[in-house]
């Protein structure tokens, strides 16, 4: 018997070690930088609403999220020179109701998502064409009911999960789920809410790094960065100083209330990167009840270690979307919807 | 002989009810997935409207808002 009593305390032990998971409020950076971008022109391109970017070598991609025609435009990089649209809106099988990420691996590794029709698309650029094909399709299945994100790994899809019960899922290759990981981190009287409703709302932008093992989740409403190790099984929820995402609910559906929060993230070897908006439902109803133009994306740029310890803080000259971030160039390719001009080069 | 099988069960029984408790199940009844399909597709959205054009999901399009009006 007292054995036995031994092994459990080991068993508790074990597990309690193998999985620790905090929460805390996160520390701000005292002194917040200046910094100034450039900005290059696609022309003759237009890009209605860049949403997000990712440069490769010689090649970069941008994602449109309102476009005319097609959802995804290559140049060559570091020229802008157009190479090929790809990813053509419409109703048609091999057309695309919405894109809502990309992910660039290699030239022949173009992964898409479009939540709408539940497909994530693989493409390959061949630039002495000028041409992009479409290499595979995969259905993801419908217990997913609808995927606002992802990350492919070498083994299979890492998605947000859309229904509450998992924060995220390792979906397999063929679309179905294989895994459910982690709750959403809801600390407020929210708890009791219908579980989609409060998925909807923690509805959050994810980047993952396979080198180190780090997935970063950034809520679109709120402030809150979630750091998962998936090799050591580290996890740890910050709340910055707006808190978890305010909201209220009609029926299943979760109606946007506090802030505009975070962008887009981008994990990198050493650090985590962040956009940041901030701007409260309250401020951006009333510019549109004057008429005026409410500005969209975010002027902060937060970088954390990859624990979770706020490193530095850029406030930056024009607000941004997406971010593409090369550690050993220094350089920060982002998006800009405000301007006729869609890309920003940063030099940090 | 029998102690250590009996352990080596504990701990076999105790390693699986923790790999079940972090493991949750995928499968949702049809009806409710019926419901949030719905949803996805702009049904049942009779107390809200999805505005302007933006990056915030709403019922399948992205908007800049997300405006409650009462009947």
């Amino acid at each position: 018997m007292q054995r036995c009593v031994y092994i459990l305390l080991l068993v508790s032990g074990l597990i309690a070690c193998s999985h620790s998971s905090q929460t805390q409020q996160h520390a701000t950076v005292s002194k917040a930088n200046m910094l100034r971008g450039e900005a290059i022109s696609t022309e003759p391109v237009f890009i209605r609403y860049p949403f997000r970017v990712a440069v490769k070598d010689s090649i970069a991609v941008v994602m449109d999220l309102h476009c005319d025609s097609c959802y995804f435009q290559a140049f060559a990089y570091p020229s802008w020179k157009p190479i090929a649209a790809f990813g053509k809106h419409g109703e048609a099988p091999d057309e695309m109701l919405s894109a809502d990420k990309f992910q660039f691996d290699s030239l022949d590794s173009i992964w898409t998502l479009d939540a709408n029709r539940m497909e994530i698309r693989r493409w390959a650029i061949i630039p002495k064409k000028k041409s992009v094909v479409l290499k595979e399709t995969i259905t993801l299945d419908k217990n997913l009911v609808r995927t606002l994100d992802f990350y492919r790994t070498d083994s299979c899809f890492l998605v947000p999960g859309y229904m509450g019960d998992c924060r995220f899922l390792k979906v397999a290759c063929n679309g179905r789920p294989i895994k459910c990981i982690g709750k959403i981190p809801c600390t407020s009287t929210h708890k009791n809410v219908n579980q989609p409703a409060l998925a909807q709302a923690w509805r959050s932008f994810t980047d993952y790094n396979p080198r180190n093992g780090i997935y970063a989740m950034v809520t679109q409403l709120g402030e809150v960065l979630e750091i998962y190790n998936l090799k050591t099984n580290f996890h740890v929820t910050l709340f910055g100083p707006n808190g978890e995402p305010q909201f209220s609910t009609s029926g299943n559906h979760a109606i946007p209330d506090g802030i505009m929060g975070f962008l887009d993230v981008k994990v990198t070897d050493h650090y985590i990167y962040t956009v940041f908006q901030g701007t409260s439902f309250k401020d951006i109803d009333r510019t549109l009840q004057e008429g005026r133009h409410s500005e969209q994306g975010g002027r902060n740029l937060y970088v954390f270690s990859l624990n979770g310890k706020p490193v530095r803080q850029y406030i930056l000259d024009r607000p941004i979307c997406g971010i593409d971030v090369n550690e050993k160039t220094h350089i920060i390719i982002a998006t800009c919807v405000e301007s006729n001009q869609p890309i920003v080069k940063y030099i940090i | 002989m029998k102690k250590t099988i009996k352990a080596v069960t504990i701990l076999i029984c105790l390693a699986g009810c923790y790999y079940l408790s972090r493991t949750c199940k995928t499968a949702i009844s049809s009806v409710a997935l019926d419901n949030i399909e719905a949803l996805a597709q702009g049904e049942n959205s009779d107390n809200y409207i999805c505005v302007g054009s933006g990056n915030i999901d709403c019922n399948g399009i992205k908007v800049e808002k997300i405006w409650r009006w009462y009947k």
